[in-house]
This record gives C-alpha cells, structure tokens and sequence, in this order.
C-alpha cells in the first residue's frame, strides 16, 4: 500500500489555495496516486452546514478536517485540505495529528485577494453584508515552518503547483520518479547497446 | 513473521522449482496435451492445477516478468517495455534490472533465510547480489557479466552455455536457427541440472526463451500444418517435454513444481507505425527528413510513439523540446488522441486495430506511473504496434510469423489451486510466497491461488 499523507494550504479567501490544489490533485493522480481533494467549503456543506464563521466555529471545522485527513492518509489516501485555518494552533493540532503531513501557505496582497474574489466575498464584505473575513475582520497569523509558501500573484497556478509536488518529493511522500537515466557507461557500454538493440530489432522488439 | 507453514513430508515448508515457458499459450499446451505430444507434463499436471492467466499490457516479456518477480503493477516495478527514452542526449536506451522497483521474489526469500538459484529470467541483468546464484537472461550482453557471484561465469563458459539465440540466425537460415534452439535450450537445463545437484536451494527458478523464439519465426507455419516447420514446431516441444521429464524425475522429494508463461501467442496479421500515424494526424514532425532519434523530432511535436503502442505526450518542462502545456491542453489532447486511435481499421478486413487505447492513470498504480507513457494504445491480437521514426507507411506485413497476446497465457501449480477470474502473471509471486510458507508483503497487487486444503474437520465431515 502506498503512504499516504496529507497537504494543508492555508491563506486567506482568494488567494488561490483551491485552483492550485486541484492542480496538484490532476499531477498526484497521473502519478497513480489515490488522492481526496477535501475543500473546506464543500466539506462544511456536506458534514457541518450549520457551522458559522466565527473563530469557535472555525476552530470546529479545522478539527473534524484534520480528522477527515488522518483517516484517510493512514490508509494510503493522499489528502488535499484547503481551508482558511486562519489561527496556527488550527494548523498545528492538524500537524501533531497526522504522521505525514505538509502545511501550504498561499498568499498575496489584499488589493489582489478583493481584484480577484472569485466568490463575491470581498464584494460583500464592501457592502457590509459580511464581517467574518480572515485577514480582514478577523485576525489570519501567518505560519511560521510551513513547508512551501506560495506568492500567487509572483508565480502562475501551474508553477505553484509544481513546488508542492518537488517539496512532496523532497519530503519523501511522493516518489522521486524521473525518466530512465542513461544507460551507456552503467548497465551497459555503448558496444553492449548497439549489440541488444540489434538483437531486439531483428526480433521486431524495437 | 510466519502464521504457519505448508508442511511438507517431514514437517519442513516446500521447495518449489518455477519453470517459465516464455510466450507458451495455454490454449496450445492445452492442445498439445490433447494430442498426446507431451506426455511427461501431461503426466505432471494430472497433480496440480493448469489455469488460464492473463499478461499484462503492453504484453511483452519484460514487463511481464517483472510483475512475476515483483507481484506488482508497472506503476509500481518500473518497467514499461523494452526500451525508455533518456531526456539528455535525447534518445531511447535499452533497460535493465537497475531501473527495477520494489522487492523480487527472490530478495523476499532470502529475507526469510531461503537460498535461491534463478537462472535467465529476464530483468535480472545486471545481477544483484543473491543469497544463492543467478544466471541473467535476455538483455545480458555477454556471459562475462552475466553471473552473480561473477566467478561463477567461468561455469557457463566451460559448459557452452547460451544465453539467447541471434535471432538473424532465423532469416539466414532457419536450420541453422533450429539447430542453435535446440542446443541453448539442451545447455539450459544442463545447467540447470548441474546447479541442481551442486547448490543448496530452496527456491529455484529456470525461465526458457526458446519457445518465444520458436513462435516468432514458425508460429504461422505451425497453424497451417507446414509439411516442414509444423514438424519442426512441435519437436522443439517434445525434446522441451522429454527435458521437463527429466526435470521432475530430478527433483527432490518435497519439491512443488510451478509452470508459467508469460504471455500467449497468435498469428502475426500486420505491423502499424504509430510514429508514422501521429506524423499523418499532424501531432509529429522532425527537424530532418531521415529522423534517425528521438532528438530528430521537431519542437513543434504534439506526441511520440515508443514501442509497444506507448505514446509520450510532448509536455512543456518533461520533454526536453516539450511544447504541450500541462494541465487543460495536456488532457484534451490526449482525449482527442485516444478518439482518433480508437478509429484505426485494418485497411483490408475494417476490423479496429485497437482493443482499447488507455491514459497511463487508468491502467497503472503507483508511484513510478510517472514514468510510463501518457497514452498506451492496446492491440487487437495479431496486430504489432511499431515505432520508427522513418516509417513510410503505416500498414505493412508483418516480417513476424506470431505475435504476443494478452490473454491466454498459462500457471501451472503442483499440489492444487484455486483457479479465480482474472488471475495474471503476478498472481503466481505471492502463490510461490505462500507453498513455501514465506510471509505474503501487503504492498504488492496481487494474491496467492494456492487451493486451501480441506481441514480434517472438512474431511471428516465429507466421509459422513
């Protein structure tokens, strides 16, 4: 069975935690990977819909999140969690609970977060339909030892996603797979290989 | 670590002797059986189960061979066909056992205090070290290298063994070819025997190429009843049963015997050059008219075949001129790809060329899935999917006279087993663990078949 494991990205709303994560799931999967893209706010509608946005709230979600992401990851799922997780203590209970675990922070400045809103949030927040915003109304602390950070608005969404999967790598979770190395001067001299390659050849192997 | 052992005569887990038959299929040896034309294994397998397995795709015997050694998947062992592309210089480069993932049979065995003697399968070059010996196969370049502990290659020298026969051998003359089949196959269980006696083991393994080899050149002759060559292809069988005879009249006592192939065979109907399909569609171009490698092929490139029917996407930051951009074009191409491919007819009958025509991430698991190729295009028997990059036509004859086919390989398992729906070439790794009552490791892709013997309780209950 594979390890599985789990990848937390944290930021504030529109930032790009989930386009990236979807990203990183399509790269996980080709590499045959069993992989759960858990998205906060889709796993607050299905399992919590009756859970706000304030900071009990908020600390409640995080937890059962956590919770989703042991359960799977020890038994060979890699998990994708995307949400806010606005306090450190939300990131770090995750943390000391999941053997094998990598925090994400996604960031970019305010002005970019409002241009893009990609959920109408800022615009409601303008309008004083809403007063729950992380890094906004409620204090977002930053991490201090997250494995990658993310500056979106300095790397495109396919770049970031290649840094979670180089730093997945480093951290032993996914395989360091790369094509053959070549093999003249190890397996085989340059002699060798012509001298196989005939033979597979005359036998339409190659 | 062990639940419980086989026993054996005297309470000890089996020795198990495996015997590859490369490319033997089971509808063939259920015929020959039939016929009468081998009547040593035909008494051998009155003890034992003879089932219908399945290869593994693409059907060829590396690949094949390593999900035997390995139990896994090629997203797991890493071993995806003959050849694999190296990204700098750019080009293709033969593979070898260094490139293999994961656990072998016999590193697992040794692991559990087992000696084992594996002789010629291929993949096993260059050799590991092994608590026993190995002789590699196919793919060794010469005897020198061929042997762990490397002394041991002055043995095979003075005995005149042969690795593999030149297949040239066979358009030059094919009694000279025969006479060649025969003698390598003669050496081989020589050798066999001499390791037999001489060695202590509890795992032996001797895997025959020459019935591949037999099938590539006379397999059409064979189904026409060639006055000659049909002769001639079921000779090579009798001696293989007079030898497999000896074999089991040679073995210890408390010795199991297990049989296996690794794909089965057919009729060779056409060869299609999938570089010359993708250059037709407008998904490959060369910066040359005479493209002799793959660093001939045009930045512009789309995709590129490598042999069998495995297509590599040309993908922005993996390829070393890769263009494709990853993500959104990457897989609306490769559906787009797939469509088309699937619409391949014979030119003459207008039956599809393709069984199926997969994205890697469907067919593979695990983690070197990276590494195979984006889209692996499955043929309907008879039909050999090529890849030269100076192709100048996509249907030709095939120079061969049979082919590999997925289906239709054949187990063979002494004492009994339980024969079950899709069962493959790596089921038999975990069934080897379990007769010689070594533990079954949980991170492989397949199970044992060996039949549960009745308990005595069972037993007693039946007499009633």
């Amino acid at each position: 069975m594979d390890k599985g494991f789990v990848v937390w990205f944290t930021g504030v709303p529109a930032t790009g935690k989930s386009t990236i994560a979807k990203l990183v799931e399509e790269q996980l999967r080709s590499r045959g990977l069993k992989v759960e893209n858990l998205d906060s706010d889709e796993v607050r509608s299905n399992i919590s819909p009756n859970l706000g946005y304030t900071l009990e709230a908020r600390d409640e979600n995080t937890k059962r999140l956590a919770f989703l992401g042991k359960l799977l990851s020890r038994n060979g799922v890699a998990v994708l969690i995307t949400a806010v997780s606005s306090l450190r203590k939300f990131r770090d209970r995750a943390r000391e609970q999941i053997d094998d675990f990598a925090e994400v922070y996604v960031t970019c400045p305010l002005e970019e977060c409002q241009k893009r809103d990609p959920k109408g949030l800022y615009g409601r927040a303008e309008r004083g339909e809403v007063n729950d915003i992380a890094g906004m109304h409620q204090p977002y602390e930053e991490p201090l030892n997250a494995e990658v950070v993310l500056q979106t608005h300095e790397l495109s969404e396919q770049e970031c996603a290649e840094r979670v999967i180089e730093v997945l790598e480093t951290l032993g979770y996914v395989l360091h797979c790369r094509p053959a190395k070549a093999s003249a001067g190890e397996a085989y001299s340059a002699e060798e290989e012509d001298k196989i390659k005939k033979r597979l050849k005359d036998l339409g192997y190659i | 670590m062990k639940l419980f052992n086989k026993m054996g005569a005297r309470g000890k887990a089996p020795k198990v002797f495996v015997l590859g038959l490369d490319g033997t299929p089971y509808s063939l040896l259920t015929k020959m059986l039939k016929e009468g034309r081998l009547p040593n294994i035909a008494r051998i397998v009155k003890g034992g189960s003879l089932m219908k397995i399945n290869s593994v795709v693409p059907t060829v015997s590396p690949v094949a061979w390593a999900c035997f050694m390995t139990g896994k998947n090629p997203g797991r062992h890493n071993i995806f066909g003959f050849v694999e592309r190296t990204l700098d210089p750019f080009q293709t480069c033969i593979i070898s056992a260094d490139m293999l993932r994961g656990d072998t049979l016999w590193d697992l065995l040794n692991c559990d205090g087992k000696r084992t003697i594996v002789m010629n399968v291929p993949v096993t070059y260059p050799p590991r070290e092994v608590d026993g010996v190995i002789v590699s196969g196919f793919l060794c370049p010469s005897i020198d290298k061929a042997t762990y502990p490397p002394q041991f290659a002055d043995v095979l020298k003075k005995m005149g063994y042969i690795i593999d026969v030149d297949p040239w051998l066979a358009r030059e003359s094919r009694d000279k070819f025969l006479t060649e089949l025969h003698r390598a196959l003669r050496r081989r269980f020589e050798l066999a025997f001499y390791l037999m006696r001489k060695e202590k083991w509890d795992f032996f393994m001797c895997h025959v190429m020459e019935t591949d080899r037999l099938h590539h050149f006379f397999w059409r002759q064979m189904e026409e009843d060639h006055p000659i060559d049909a002769a001639r292809f079921y000779n090579l069988y009798t001696v293989l049963d007079d030898l497999v005879g000896e074999l089991r009249n040679r073995l210890p006592r408390e010795t199991l015997l297990v049989m296996l192939s690794d794909h089965g065979f057919c009729r060779a109907k056409r060869e299609v050059e999938l570089n010359y399909w993708l250059a037709r569609q407008g998904w490959l171009k060369f910066t040359t008219d005479n493209p002799e490698s793959l660093a001939d092929i045009h930045p512009e490139s789309s995709a590129y075949s490598l042999i069998p029917g495995r297509i590599f996407i040309n993908l922005k930051g993996r390829e070393p001129n890769g263009s494709v951009e990853p993500g959104r074009e990457y897989d609306t191409i490769r559906q787009k790809m797939i469509g088309v491919l699937l619409s391949l007819r014979d030119p003459d009958t207008g039956v599809p060329v393709l069984k199926d025509a997969v994205l890697r991430e469907r067919l593979y698991v695990g983690p070197a899935t990276v590494n195979a190729a984006d889209i692996i295009a499955v043929p309907n028997d008879g039909y050999e999917l090529k890849a030269k990059l100076d192709a100048t036509e996509l249907y030709s004859a095939s120079e061969m006279s049979g082919t590999h086919t997925y289906e239709d390989a054949f187990l063979f398992v002494e004492g009994g087993a339980a024969p079950r729906v899709g069962l493959n070439v790596s089921d038999a790794m975990p069934t080897v663990l379990e007769l010689m009552g070594s533990q079954i490791p949980r991170d492989i892709d397949s199970a044992s078949c060996v039949a549960k013997r009745p308990s005595k309780l069972e037993t007693f209950l039946k007499k009633k």
